[in-house]
């Protein structure tokens, strides 16, 4: 029985020491463009946003920052705001990314057919993403909405009960939830496909060659050849449904009374509504740390099986 | 850098590209009559305001600035010059002000700064006080025109730092043909309107009593924050001596709590999530019978194409508890100049600011859709009188001078104070927490914010 | 046909043979119905919502709030003609077009800051991705995780912090900065991206052209760029799509020379309410280059080309 791993990572070392300078110099030439670019943009800002999250500033009531400690981080322990913010965070992204990523997988088998006028369709199943994140929170606002939405004259012409979505605790999560997926999905699914275009041809004629059924090519070949990018769509997912910001601040502000208001959402209100920038640097920095552990689990999860290979 | 040479290239094709239209347009101006005799009179009245310069604008988006754009050719010409007019969001609108003006050279020239903000400018050191520029052409800004709850809310601490371009009032509006079928007169007071409002409110024929808005933050607080007024409780009873204790729990305001409670039985299901003008846009379908909105939203009810209850309406002001004077809260926009902005620019900015804001302008922007008052003369007129028959009661609000400042004090805690009312309440509508506990709640919660910037020990 | 003289049971298995190869032909035609069954009902969850939005732009605002209004309507172009020239008269429009603030001078802003800031990206990224992929080295994770990193932090946690930055630099308001806080922001997804996919290449095809005597560079270049095409298009796609949307950042770093889409769109948000209609029709009118963006690129959303001489 093939086994995908055999094929594609047998063991090469290299040796001499002018091979290993050779390796280093290709590394360095690749790899150091995109990290001083980085570097130079983020170090300074993210230090800035630290320095801030230690003193108390209100932008409007003071004009410079006076130094706090801890301050703002004891604040948080208690408040109780900022954990119900937590809580909606993680009910969000939960439901949002597990949903987006079954969906999008099973969209992205479906659309990688080679039927006429899939092209088509698959470029047409792209377009919520390309929607600006204000404009879909107004859309969905306008189609959920009880008395003109789109959605309750169905309903109506249905004879079905009409609700009312946006002022109701659950249903107002569920919609920011319906109007995330509906947006993001597409997103899954394109790279998904992507992943699975770039699968060498050659992988599944050996597959064929020994006589391996189409559901056993599935798991035993492109499942594990997909696992790099099923995971870090995954990752992308995450850390991107924590950001959301725009659409709760269409949809739903944060309400009602609360019950939607997600961290990303009262980072923003905290920071460019009230101006209170240093608390909102000190959130933000506990939501980067919250964030950097989350990631650091599944990023070891994911390569603990890459080994030292060397590559010539 | 290149862009540099570009954008000098794009600025010499737009000129050349300008000077042809302009010839184009002349030939287009008959088609436009009501135009040009307002351009002319406005030329007339300000000969070339601008003198070929150009003024650099940021701009909120709201009526004023969005009738700006439409007639923006008409504008260029009238001030012999160009206008260049950036449109940008509420809250966008505060963080430039706030990051931008106070720099030691600002991006604009003239900035559009909410009454509310007042307080927060001048301590953030935004804007450049212009006693200088009022004393020396006192005359030309005709300052007996201006309301004057609106001009004196342009003073801080004795100083000066803008000229009213867009101010508003929230009214109170009502279906005439429903009150008079239900035989009731229109409400006086807070008493009045809750029972007129249980009486005309039939969710089964499709109308509602009164159109709430309840949207979080903002929307919901500052209702709240009148409603407090209309029961006779500011929010910092003292704070222009210095003393900012809120009085946010005391019998005044638990009862305009208890009256609001009462009052939402009558709106529609998800007034929660009705936030500025959706109650304007709502109440033009015929929804509700009654409803609190911004008088420049008259323009909703009056168009036949696009409302239902045309001839069916009236206006009047936000009710006070039986027995207490008038008030109305009022709010809106204000033109101002950065703090640092250069002696020449400044000319040029306060030349702009003096002639945007006169009457001939002011007409042309209300005859665009901006419906204001900015000036005096212009809601006496008895021509704008006749397509805007609310100007009539903004009229006698000014006249008999209703409109009060306290309502809304302009301090940065008033930002504050609306978002904590508009969650907390939030929270005390859909049943968390009875009236009593919520302002308890809101005025514990003020006292520590009050505390951590340092304006309470 | 002498089937008269046999059995019931053979009778049966001579039909069934007879008739399994239609039966399993229609199978397959219902599953490939039931497939476009399928896609059409996911499409219509997709396009419902942009369908709506159009209708909306096409109303005037008062309009969308009638509920028996949603179908029938008398379709208006006055929202498109605000958004593009900032006018609603016809010969204001005409008189104006040059000194709008929004529409064609929103667009070809947005157009440049978003095309140069993807292939900086796509540029920068992929070689880095490439590097970290097959160039491992001791804190290589580590560097890894640093410019996944760059991705995580709310954007409104460093845009106070880049606002000062610069401030203090004088870059404030010019086509650069955006393009370079976008280069940044879309380089932490591609480099992601990419290294998996490089990961899916294949390593010793790599090896064996190295072994044939073609440099790295070439390497990189002739058989891994190639084999990751789908994944360099998919990365290019929503790298555009997220800088054209990008509004936070705009807003707050740019002024008045530069005036991308998504600022130009907020001045439809007044203090007192959101002009729908105009929101609508920019969005709708954001979308459409976007579009054809992708449209051109799917073509290249195909298997790589094989390489039957390297095999």
């Amino acid at each position: 029985m093939a086994n995908a791993e055999a094929i594609v990572s047998p063991p090469f070392r290299a040796t001499g020491s002018s091979l290993a300078r050779n390796r280093r110099r290709a590394a360095v030439l690749f790899i150091a463009p995109a990290t001083v670019l980085l570097l130079a943009i983020f170090v300074y800002p993210f230090g800035y946003a630290l320095y801030i999250s230690f003193t108390q500033w209100t932008l409007g009531q003071q004009s410079v920052p006076t130094w706090a400690g801890f301050a703002n981080y004891a604040g948080l322990v208690g408040d109780g705001r900022f954990l119900n913010a937590i809580f909606r965070s993680a009910v969000f992204v939960g439901l949002a990314v597990s949903i987006e990523l079954v969906l999008g997988f099973l969209l992205a088998l479906l659309f990688n057919k080679h039927l006429p006028g899939f092209g088509i369709f698959r470029t047409l199943a792209v377009l919520p993403v390309m929607v600006m994140p204000v404009a879909t929170g107004l859309v969905w606002f306008y189609i959920l909405n009880f008395r003109y939405g789109p959605l309750n004259a169905l309903l109506r012409s249905l004879h079905l009960p009409t609700q009312n979505w946006l002022p109701n605790p659950t249903g107002a999560m569920a919609a920011l939830i319906l109007a995330d997926v509906w947006q993001w999905t597409p997103f899954v699914m394109i790279v998904l496909i992507a992943g699975l275009r770039s699968l060498p041809e050659y992988v599944y004629e050996a597959a064929e060659l020994d006589g391996l059924r189409p559901v056993e090519t599935f798991f035993k070949i492109t499942l594990p050849l997909l696992r790099p990018v099923i995971l870090i769509v995954f990752l992308l997912r995450f850390m991107d449904a924590f950001k959301l910001m725009d659409l709760v601040f269409m949809l739903t502000k944060g309400g009602p009374a609360g019950r939607t208001e997600t961290l990303s959402y009262y980072i923003y209100v905290l920071g460019l509504q009230l101006f209170r920038v240093g608390l909102a640097a000190a959130v933000s920095i506990l939501f980067l740390i919250f964030i950097s552990i989350a990631t650091q689990i599944f990023v070891r999860y994911m390569y603990r099986e890459q080994t030292g290979d060397e590559f010539a | 850098m290149n862009e540099n040479r570009q954008s000098a290239m794009r600025l010499r094709r737009r000129q050349l590209l300008e000077a042809i239209l302009a010839l184009g347009v002349a030939r287009l101006a008959p088609a436009a009559p009501v135009a040009a005799v307002a351009a002319t009179a406005a030329r007339a009245a300000e000969a070339s305001a601008l003198n070929g310069a150009e003024v650099k604008a940021l701009f909120v988006g709201d009526p004023f600035a969005q009738a700006s754009q439409r007639v923006i050719a008409d504008l260029n010409r009238m001030a012999g010059g160009t206008i260049s007019m950036q449109v940008v969001d509420f809250d966008s609108m505060h963080q430039k002000i706030l990051l931008d003006a106070p720099s030691a050279s600002p991006a604009f020239d003239v900035y559009s700064w909410e009454f509310s903000w007042l307080g927060e400018m001048v301590g953030a050191n935004a804007l450049r006080p212009l006693d200088d520029f009022v004393t020396r052409d006192a005359e030309l800004l005709k300052i007996d025109d201006i309301p004057k709850a609106n001009w004196d809310a342009t003073l801080w601490k004795g100083k000066r730092y803008g000229i009213p371009v867009q101010p508003h009032a929230e009214l109170t509006w009502w279906r005439t043909d429903l009150l008079a079928a239900a035989g009731l007169q229109p409400p006086k007071n807070t008493d009045e309107l809750l029972a007129a409002a249980k009486v005309l409110n039939k969710p089964d024929d499709g109308v509602y009593g009164f159109l709430w808005k309840g949207g979080r933050g903002a929307p919901l607080g500052q209702t709240m924050v009148h409603a407090f007024a209309a029961f006779d409780q500011p929010a910092f009873p003292n704070w222009q001596s210095g003393n900012w204790m809120p009085a946010l729990n005391t019998d005044n305001a638990v009862r305009a709590t208890e009256w609001v409670k009462e009052m939402v039985q009558y709106a529609p299901p998800d007034y929660l999530n009705i936030a500025w003008d959706d109650e304007a846009r709502r109440f033009a379908q015929g929804e509700a019978a009654m409803t609190f909105t911004w008088f420049g939203r008259e323009s909703f009810f009056s168009d036949p194409t696009k409302s239902k209850i045309v001839g069916k309406y009236a206006a009047g002001p936000w009710p006070s508890a039986p027995g207490l004077s008038a008030r109305n809260s009022f709010g809106g926009w204000v033109l101002g100049l950065p703090a640092h902005i250069s002696p020449e620019r400044a000319e040029i900015a306060w030349r702009f600011v003096r002639w945007y804001t006169s009457a001939p302008v002011e007409r042309l922007l209300i005859e665009n859709g901006n419906i204001d008052f900015p000036r005096i003369s212009l809601i006496r007129d008895p021509a704008l009188q006749k397509a805007h028959p609310v100007f009539k009661t903004v009229l006698e609000l000014v006249d008999q001078d209703a409109f009060k400042a306290w309502i809304r004090a302009p301090v940065p805690e008033f930002v504050a104070l609306t978002d904590l009312l508009g969650t907390t309440m939030q929270e005390m509508l859909i049943g968390g927490m009875t009236p009593k506990q919520a302002c308890d709640k809101v005025q514990a919660d003020m006292i520590v914010s009050l505390k951590r910037t340092g304006k309470l020990t | 046909m002498t089937t008269r003289n046999l059995t019931l049971g053979a009778n049966v298995r001579n039909l069934a043979v007879e008739v399994a190869p239609a039966v399993i032909a229609v199978a397959r035609r219902l599953g490939t119905v039931a497939l476009y069954l399928a896609v059409l009902i996911y499409l219509i969850f997709c396009l419902a919502p942009l369908l709506f939005m159009v209708l909306a732009s096409l109303k005037s605002d008062v309009e969308i709030f009638d509920p028996k209004a949603l179908f029938s309507f008398t379709p208006t172009l006055v929202n498109y003609q605000e958004v593009l020239t900032g006018s609603t008269g016809a010969a204001q429009a005409a008189a104006s077009y040059m000194g709008a603030s929004t529409g064609p001078r929103a667009l070809l802003a947005s157009a440049v800051v978003t095309i140069i800031s993807t292939a900086l990206a796509i540029i920068f990224g992929s070689a880095a991705a490439y590097g970290l992929a097959r160039y491992p080295f001791r804190g290589s994770r580590d560097l890894a995780f640093f410019i996944l990193s760059t991705r995580m932090a709310p954007p409104i946690a460093f845009v106070l912090p880049m606002f000062l930055v610069f401030k203090a630099l004088n870059l404030l308001d010019t086509y650069f900065v955006l393009i370079i806080v976008y280069t940044g922001m879309n380089m932490s997804f591609v480099v992601w991206l990419l290294r998996g996919f490089f990961q899916e290449i294949p390593i010793e095809l790599e090896q064996s052209a190295l072994l044939d005597g073609y440099g790295r560079l070439d390497v990189f270049r002739k058989i891994a760029l190639p084999l990751a095409k789908p994944g360099i298009i998919a990365a290019a796609i929503f790298s555009a799509i997220f800088a054209w949307n990008e509004f936070l950042f705009a807003a707050i770093l740019t002024a008045d020379h530069v005036r991308t889409l998504p600022v130009a769109i907020t001045g439809f948000s007044t203090s007192m309410g959101i002009r729908w209609g105009a929101f609508m029709a920019t969005a709708a009118v954001g979308i459409i280059p976007i579009f054809i963006l992708t449209v051109l690129l799917q073509r290249h959303l195909v298997r790589g080309l094989t390489f039957g001489a390297v095999k």
